[in-house]
């Protein structure tokens, strides 16, 4: 038992060491992860929002984004939005915030993957948002998101939407169709 | 000694039973094979949204059968959940196969039409003015669209999708 113990501390005081480690000084992977959470809160938002924390939070979404940033996104039923630069993501955000009395916004299943010289990130996740003002209001769609590095840390340069499934035509041509619901 | 002595009492009779190994293996054999059924074979999904209404009510609970084309194809008239990633999600589209491969699909007056025919649904209630010009399915793909017609057509997710990414049968 003595022994047991003798080998068993040290490899739980070096496992914690190891989680301490990679939670303060967090890899390229886990930081992206981290800015993925903060996006989705930040731009997830509810009725009791203050006037305060929604120009914070449209704020600290700005800064998320590179000057030169693009959004593309599939709305439901809607033509595809598109967003350039820092300055129509942030305003985009107070717009969503003036006709919505709240948003639900989570990116599942995220996927990281860094490009060899490390200073470019491709990240795919499910987007999925919900109204509860409109019942059957959740809208799902496979983004792609990529990421540069910058003095800044992780910025996102670009959003566009996964091209899932598609409606055939006779003649060949291929019409894309976003994602609407399930 | 009482003539008790040896015999677990009834509280502990019911909690585990006359042998705690047994029980514990039991449950620990339980709970392998529930999480293996549900993991893997019976995938449990909670509906969001109304595009198979009537048929799949909203926040309905439902299970997909991994296993179901295993060694058969999909079906028409097959309710089936398909994956969003092509290595598999958390999130996935129930809908129901209209088109199989190499078929021509289209939608008249809110009807699908195969290779020109118009396709008797009864499970669809809601009349619709859908309109859609004919589209092929190729080798190993098919033709999904909801029940629900009544929504706009684009509200809808249809459209031509490939074997890999349907999930299962719906069973219940």
């Amino acid at each position: 038992m003595r022994r047991l113990l003798q080998v068993a501390i040290p490899m739980v005081l070096v496992g914690a060491a190891i989680l301490l480690a990679m939670r303060l000084w967090p890899g390229p992977e886990q930081q992206i992860r981290k800015r993925m959470v903060e996006l989705q809160e930040l731009v997830s938002f509810d009725e009791s929002e203050g006037n305060f924390a929604a120009l914070t939070a449209r704020e600290q979404l700005g800064a998320m984004f590179s000057p030169d940033a693009e959004v593309r996104v599939q709305g439901m039923g809607t033509p595809q939005l598109v967003l350039t630069g820092r300055l129509a993501i942030m305003n985009a955000a107070v717009a969503a915030r003036r006709q919505l009395a709240q948003l639900e916004v989570e990116f599942l299943d995220v996927t990281v993957e860094l490009a060899a010289d490390g200073q470019s990130a491709t990240v795919e996740a499910t987007g999925k948002a919900r109204q509860e003002a409109i019942g059957d209001g959740t809208w799902i769609e496979v983004l792609r998101f990529k990421f540069i590095r910058t003095e800044e840390g992780w910025l996102i340069s670009s959003v566009e939407p996964v091209t899932l499934f598609t409606l055939r035509s006779r003649s060949g041509v291929q019409v894309s169709r976003g994602l609407a619901h399930t | 000694m009482s003539e008790f002595a040896g015999k677990p009492s009834i509280l502990r009779r019911l909690v585990y039973g006359t042998s705690l190994k047994r029980t514990l293996l039991r449950a620990l054999i339980i709970s392998v094979l529930v999480f293996v059924t549900f993991k893997f074979i019976l995938i449990p999904v909670r509906v969001q949204g109304g595009s198979m209404a009537p048929t799949y009510s909203n926040r309905g609970i439902n299970l997909v059968n991994r296993l179901a084309y295993k060694r058969s194809s999909p079906q028409r008239g097959d309710v089936v959940a398909l994956w969003l990633r092509p290595n598999g999600s958390s999130v996935v589209l129930m809908k129901r196969i209209v088109g199989l491969p190499g078929e021509s699909i289209g939608f008249e007056g809110g009807c699908v039409t195969v290779d020109g025919v118009k396709l008797n649904e009864p499970y669809v209630i809601f009349d619709s003015e859908w309109n859609q010009g004919p589209v092929v399915c190729g080798h190993d793909e098919y033709f999904f669209v909801g029940d629900n017609r009544s929504m706009p057509i684009q509200y809808h997710t249809l459209g031509i999708v490939k074997r890999s990414m349907i999930a299962g049968r719906i069973i219940l």
